[in-house]
This record gives structure tokens, C-alpha cells and sequence, in this order.
């Protein structure tokens, strides 16, 4: 069905640089996709492979980036904000404007997405109660923990109800069932035809989730595929062992190994 | 509220390219969290306004203090020129203190940029959100200068005269602007906060030494009379245009110089402020997010050398008796090298002993004649002005940036926390005060001669004593644990009189002390003994007197 389909985001040649100093460091080499709707897209690496940059160059937080992209038939260059009223971005452990309430944030943010003020009331109420938030829906956002804050940027990610949702290491700190909820409404988006990019780098979550996993190391593309494809070609069968094999960072026991014979002479 | 107000200028937001309801829903949520910032965090909702009050209060004051040397200016044009050149580098200068925080805010960029709003509607509602407090201190520190104005020339010339301090603050915000985005073109992230650090530095020496200094500077030089010829370069002196319309207004002065003076004053910074939003915002914009990488995750590795690490380890194996005391020894030598907020509050205290060494020698006009100096017994003021320094650094020694990783102390097996505390005591007054009152003793000895040497050791011992007791007191705070609240004026008032309060209490304790043969001679091993035991109870300090 996916394969006829128009693809939602379209990604030619991204590179990006950060300049440190007189060195350029460059993150992403020439990433090329083509992302279909309702796809849970599974963008994994090891640390510092460029999936959160690729994520903020989508979600338009980078501007200046290489290459070509297009989400929604729009060029995310000439029009990033009409891009932006249609997706939806979950960072993990990002920064709130702490002393507000989750109440207030969530009409701040809502507002600033163009809902009108009935809706965002509505769906805030709901959402806060599911969420099992509702008891602490007038205290400071300051006074949370990591767990709940978390819950309150997935609720101000999907409030708008975008038809895609970026989500960079979206579980971090929730508790077991509320991971569980997550993965079920992703799911259920998914269904309905929204489209989501999911990088992390926990294979467990990614490998039920996704649909089709992206595995990127050091700025390109290493392997593309659904589950069962990427399986296949790993040696032992698992996700976590392509990774390491793609990433070229085998060789853990050995190295847990060294470790625990530095701290122990 | 917001809204309403904003409501008027509408049209100029839209002609801007920004988007009015989103500038209003942004500045609205900015206001709100101000107003919370400095509350602690259990309160919910309440609005407090007593820091805003308080801030009024003083810029009030000195305005209040400006304004009386500008009354005593006949001219009104060179009075209004004084005003508005000392309005404008005050909310240059404060803005780059107190609200870099504000227009650096990288935050905004994970909560904003995300959404759908363009880069014009968050650089107006940032700029909108620095004006209200810009304006609020515009507003403050001319509050005397209104009033005058509309006592000596009526209602009509005080509203011209509100209408030119606002457009006189919308231009300095321009330039301010110009400011940043040229820093930010030629340093990075980490860099450019230090930058800021120094001009908060020189903000604080400035606010300390200006109304301290100026008056006496005219009573020296006689600036009441001077007048302020025309030249083709005044056109390009801004505190000229706004000077200029006033005097226009005034003395109904409606040539063609005076014209063009108005239409500066007007039209400059209004297209100022367009040119801001409509052509630098997106370049300020894509700065901010470049200081956002820079300043977390691709940050600029500062390699620190081992250079003088050795010297420290010397003197901290010198001045310590154990590990735990020798290693906060270290550790404070080295971080509070480091740590912005540290250096940002205590470097200006070593600017306020030459404003005070200063505002002594400006006391009357033969006080650079070394002769009439030498056969007083003013080395005191030398002495004790240094207290600025040993407060504020021990003062300062708790608070830091990076205050919740402060956790570890509570892990390490430490069983006396007091050792820290003197550890890091001993750290700063080595590294900071020592230097400071070598500097300060070797000027005395050579103006008064070898006989002051004793009232110098006494000095130091005083001093030592009483930043000891200031560190140990009460709660004490662990080196670079707590979080300081950003501003509070109020707290820092009550520590600045118990500052002046302890100050003149010793110096008038070793003033009467110099009236009594062989007094000094005898204070000294006392207080030495004094010391020893005074530092020595540091280590009965215990955790539950700690302030975690």
C-alpha cells in the first residue's frame, strides 16, 4: 500500500557542519531518504552519529544545512513555519520554561500552534488526566521529575495533533507503563496514517516499534531496512549485533573485561 | 494587559513580518515567568511585583543623584545632553549585564523554533520583552529629570521629553543588537559569555564609582557653565538628537539644525528598530542557534594546561594540615578560576578598592600632593577598603553555575565538612586577598614609610578574622553548591550594609587602637592567636550546621 504512496519527507544530499574554532566538523555526510506516510521510522546510531541533528534539521530547529529537503511536498528552506504547523517534535530531556505550570505551557504552546483557546482547554484536561497528570496540572514545572516532564513534552509534542511527530529518544526517564502507553498510541498513529521518525538509540523499543529501522554511524546511512531485512544479515540475528557489527564497536566483553581489571589493581 | 498594550501597535507588528497574537502569547508567558522567577518554588500563581519596586527605587535614587548635577546646568541643551548620553550608556550597559540572559535565551530555541512562528515574530517578542524592563529603567532613572522638566517648562515638554527617552531606548537597543551579532560573528558560545561576565564586571564598577565620583568631578572642573557648539559630527552624536529636539521645544528653536536633529530623533530609531527585526533577526536568530550548539552539545573543548598546578599543590601543601582540607585547597584555587558567576561577582570588588582609594584622593583638591597625604593617617582607607575583596570572596564561594553537581560532597566519605569549608577559605584569600593587600601595603609603605608595617598586619589579621567569621557564620555553604537567584537586589543590599557596617567597625577599632602606646605591637600576636583558633574551629564545623 506504503509503496505507491507520495513520500511525506524527502531527503537529498544533507549534509551539515558545526563550526568549533577554525575546525568544521562535519556531522552529516549526504544523507539520502525517502520516508513514506503512516511509516514508524526507526533512526538509530551510536552516540554522536547525527541522529539528533538530523532530527533538529528536519524540525526546522537548524537552519543551515546542505542538501534538499521536503516534508509535506513543502521545501522545509522556503517554508519552515507552515512545515512546522503540521509536525510535532518530542525531544528527550529538553528545556520547559520552568516556572510555568504544565497547564499554562500547554496553552502557550498550544496557542502558538494556532489552536483556538476551547480546544487546547479540552484536549489539555484530557490529556493531563491520561497522562496521570492532572493532580500535579498547577504546580511549577520546575518542582518535576524527569519522568514527568518528559510526559508533559510528548503531550505539547502530539497536542496539535501533527501528522508527523519527530520524536528524539522520546522514553527517556518515563516509567515502564507509561513506555508501554507510548509505544501503544504510537502504534495507533501510525495506523491512522501520521508518520512517525523515531531515533534513539535503544534497539529493544526500536525493534518492536518500527517499521522500517535506519541505522546511521558517524553522519551516513550504514543499513536501511525493515526488521526482518537488517536481521537477516546480522551474524547472530539481532538488532543489537548489526549495530554493533555496522558501527564497528565490537568487542564490548573484552572491553568490560579491562575496565574491571583497571579498577581492581 | 499585554495585549491591550500591544493591541495599539498592532499595525507596525504586522509591517514587520511578525505575527501579533504569537507576540503577544510569547511575551505574556515571558512576563508571567519573571514575575515567578524570583519566588521560591512552592508558591503557585502569585504575581509579585516587589523586585520590580525595588529596582525602581533604585534607579530612582540614581537618577535622583544625576539629576541634581544636571539641574545645577544653566544650558539646557548641554543638561539634556548630559541626561540622555547618561540614559543611553546606562541601558547599554544594563542591558548587557542583566539581560543577555534574556536575549540569549537558547532555550527558546527547543521551545520555539519547533513551533510554527517566524524567526521576526521571537526576535520582536524578545526585543519587546527587554523593552518593557528597559523602559521600566528608562522610566526610573529619569523619573527626577521628568518631574523637573515638567515643573521648569510644563506637561507638554514632559511628554516630548518621554516620548525622546523612549525613542532614545529603542536606539540603544539597536546598537546593542549591532553588539551581539558582531561578538557573536567573531567569538563563540562559551567565549562570548565570558566577554559578558567582564562588562557585567565594569557595569558594577561603573554603577559603584559613577555617582560616587562625578559629583566631586564637578565640583572640580566647572562644567556648569560650559556650552556645546555645533559641529557638521554632532549629526552623528545620538544623545546630540535627543538633546537638540528638547532645546527645540524649549526655546521654540525651529532652524533647519534643530529640524534635522528631530528627524534623527525620530526617524532613526524607529527605522532602527525595523532594520533589527526585519533584516538582523533571522541572522540573530541563526547565531543564537549556532551558540546553542556551541554551548552544549558540540562544545568548544577548552584544553586546560597543567601550567602552575604545581605552584598550588606547594602552597596548598604549605597552608593545609590534611587531604580533605589540601584537596578543597586545590580544587576552589581552581575552579573559582573558572566558574562566570564567581568571577562576575567578585571582580568588580577589586575595582571598588581603587574607586574607594579614588574617591579619597578626590576629597579635596590638594589630595595628590603626597606631602599633606604621608603626614596623615589615612592609610586606614587603604587598609580597609581591601574588605571589599576578602567579603566577597567569601561570600561568593558557595554559589555557583553548575550548583547541582554539588552532590558529590554529600557521597565522598567526608566526615568534617568544616575541613572544606577551610580548605577552600584558605584557597581564596591566598589566590585573591593576599595579592590584593600586597598591592595595596606596598603603596602605604611607600607613602607613609616602614612605620605602618605593624598597622598593616594588624590590618590583615582583622580582616582575616572578621571574612572568616562572614564564611563560617550561621549556615555555611559548601564551595560552589548553591544556586544564586539572579536578582536579588534586596539580599545583596542588606550583605552590602553589614559589608560598610563590619568595615568601619574594625577601622574604628584599629583607629582608636593607634591612640594607645604599644597597642598595636600587642593586638598583633593576640590577634594571631585569634586567628589560629578562629580557623582552627572550622573543622568543629559539622554537617548539620551545613546549608545544603
Amino acid at each position: 500500500m506504503q509503496e505507491n504512496q507520495k513520500p511525506v519527507i524527502t531527503i537529498h544530499n544533507l549534509d551539515k557542519s558545526y563550526q568549533n574554532g577554525r575546525v568544521e566538523n562535519k556531522v552529516l555526510k549526504g544523507i539520502n531518504l525517502e520516508i513514506k506516510p503512516g511509516q514508524i521510522i526507526g533512526y538509530i546510531g551510536p552516540n554522536g552519529a547525527g541522529k539528533s541533528t538530523t532530527v533538529k534539521v528536519l524540525c526546522g530547529l537548524l537552519t543551515d544545512f546542505e542538501g534538499e529537503i521536503s516534508i509535506l511536498g513543502m521545501n522545509l528552506r522556503e517554508d519552515a513555519t507552515n512545515i512546522k504547523r503540521k509536525i510535532g517534535y518530542i525531544p528527550e530531556n529538553a528545556a520547559l520554561y520552568e516556572t510555568l505550570t504544565p497547564r499554562e505551557y500547554l496553552q502557550f504552546v498550544g496557542e502558538l500552534q494556532g489552536m483556538e483557546l476551547n480546544d487546547i482547554n479540552n484536549k489539555t484536561e484530557k490529556l493531563l488526566d491520561l497522562f496521570e497528570m492532572k493532580a500535579h496540572a498547577d504546580e511549577r514545572l520546575n518542582s518535576f521529575s524527569k519522568g514527568m516532564r518528559q510526559k508533559i513534552l510528548i503531550i505539547s509534542g502530539l497536542i496539535h495533533n501533527p501528522d508527523i511527530i519527530f520524536m528524539d529518544e522520546p522514553l527517556s526517564g518515563l516509567d515502564a507503563n507509561s513506555v508501554i502507553i507510548v509505544k501503544e498510541i504510537l502504534t495507533q498513529l501510525a495506523k491512522e496514517g501520521k508518520t512517525i521518525f523515531y531515533s534513539s538509540h535503544i534497539m529493544d523499543v526500536v525493534e518492536k516499534i518500527s517499521d522500517r529501522i535506519i541505522l546511521i554511524d558517524k553522519g551516513n546511512v550504514v543499513a536501511d531496512g525493515s526488521f526482518e531485512e537488517l536481521n537477516s544479515k546480522a551474524s547472530t540475528g539481532s538488532l543489537e549485533t548489526l549495530f554493533t557489527e555496522l558501527t564497528g564497536t565490537s568487542g564490548h566483553s573484552k572491553k568490560a573485561e579491562e575496565i574491571i581489571n583497571v579498577f581492581e589493581n | 494587559m499585554v495585549r491591550t498594550i500591544l493591541f495599539l501597535f498592532k499595525p507596525l507588528i504586522n509591517a514587520m513580518g511578525a505575527d501579533f497574537n504569537q507576540v503577544c502569547v510569547i511575551l505574556s508567558a515571558k512576563l508571567k515567568m519573571d514575575d515567578r522567577r524570583s519566588m521560591s518554588m512552592s508558591q503557585k500563581g502569585k504575581n509579585s511585583n516587589n523586585q520590580l519596586l525595588l529596582q525602581t527605587f533604585v534607579y530612582g535614587v540614581l537618577g535622583l543623584l544625576i539629576g541634581l548635577v544636571i539641574i545645577s546646568i544653566k544650558n539646557p541643551l548641554v543638561s539634556y545632553t548630559i541626561f540622555f548620553a547618561f540614559i543611553m550608556i546606562m541601558i547599554a550597559m544594563l542591558m548587557i549585564s542583566e539581560f543577555t540572559n534574556v536575549l540569549m535565551d537558547t532555550r527558546d530555541n527547543g521551545i520555539l523554533m519547533s513551533r510554527p512562528i517566524n524567526s521576526r515574530t521571537i526576535v520582536l517578542a524578545k526585543i519587546l520583552h527587554i523593552a518593557f524592563y528597559m523602559l521600566h529603567m528608562s522610566f526610573s532613572l529619569s523619573l527626577f529629570i521628568i518631574v523637573i522638566t515638567l515643573i521648569y517648562y510644563g506637561f507638554i515638554a514632559m511628554l516630548f521629553l518621554l516620548l525622546l527617552i523612549v525613542l532614545a531606548a529603542l536606539f540603544t537597543l539597536f546598537l546593542t543588537n549591532i553588539f551581539y551579532l558582531g561578538l557573536m560573528n567573531v567569538v563563540n558560545g562559551q567565549k562570548l559569555k565570558d566577554i559578558i561576565v567582564y562588562f557585567q564586571v565594569a557595569m558594577a564598577i561603573l554603577f559603584m564609582g559613577g555617582y560616587q565620583i562625578m559629583p566631586r568631578m564637578m565640583d572640580m572642573y566647572d562644567i556648569t557653565n560650559i556650552q556645546i557648539p555645533i559641529h557638521w559630527w554632532s549629526y552623528l552624536v545620538p544623545p546630540l538628537w535627543m538633546s537638540n529636539s528638547m532645546e527645540a521645544f524649549i526655546n521654540s528653536a525651529f532652524d533647519t539644525s534643530h529640524f534635522i536633529f528631530f528627524a534623527c530623533a525620530l526617524f532613526v530609531p524607529v527605522l532602527s528598530l525595523i532594520f533589527v527585526v526585519k533584516v538582523l533577526a533571522p541572522k540573530f536568530n541563526k547565531a543564537l542557534a549556532q551558540l546553542d550548539v556551541a554551548g552544549s552539545k558540540e562544545k568548544k573543548v577548552v584544553k586546560e594546561t597543567n601550567e602552575g598546578k604545581g605552584f598550588v599543590s606547594k602552597l596548598s601543601r604549605l597552608f593545609t594540615k590534611n587531604r580533605v582540607e589540601s584537596t578543597a585547597f586545590d580544587m576552589v584555587w581552581l575552579m573559582s578560576g573558572r566558574e562566570r558567576k564567581f568571577k562576575q561577582t567578585v571582580y568588580p570588588s577589586f575595582g571598588y578598592i581603587f574607586i574607594f582609594i579614588l574617591i579619597f584622593a578626590f576629597k579635596s583638591k590638594d589630595a595628590f600632593n603626597m606631602e599633606s597625604l604621608a603626614e596623615s593617617n589615612k592609610y586606614l582607607w587603604f587598609i580597609y577598603t581591601t574588605i571589599f575583596v576578602s567579603f566577597s570572596i567569601t561570600q561568593q564561594l558557595g554559589y555557583s553555575d553548575q550548583n547541582k553537581s554539588s552532590w558529590f560532597y554529600q557521597i565522598l566519605p567526608i566526615e568534617k565538612p568544616g575541613e572544606v569549608l577551610l580548605g577552600s577559605f584558605k584557597s581564596v584569600m591566598i589566590k585573591y586577598y593576599v595579592p590584593v593587600y600586597l598591592i595595596v601595603s606596598t603603596a602605604a609603605i611607600v607613602i607613609w614609610g616602614i612605620p605602618v608595617i605593624d598597622d598593616l598586619v594588624l590590618g590583615f589579621l582583622l580582616v582575616s578574622i572578621v571574612s572568616s567569621l562572614m564564611q563560617s557564620w550561621s549556615e555555611p555553604i559548601l564551595p560552589f553548591t548553591k544556586e544564586r537567584e539572579t536578582q536579588d537586589a534586596g539580599g545583596n543590599f542588606l550583605k552590602g550594609m553589614l559589608l560598610m557596617v563590619s568595615a568601619a567597625g574594625i577601622g574604628l577599632l584599629h583607629y582608636g587602637l593607634s591612640f594607645l602606646p604599644y597597642a598595636i605591637p600587642i593586638a598583633i600576636p593576640i590577634l594571631a592567636v585569634i586567628l589560629y583558633f578562629r580557623l582552627k574551629s572550622f573543622r568543629k564545623i559539622s554537617w548539620d550546621k551545613i546549608n545544603s
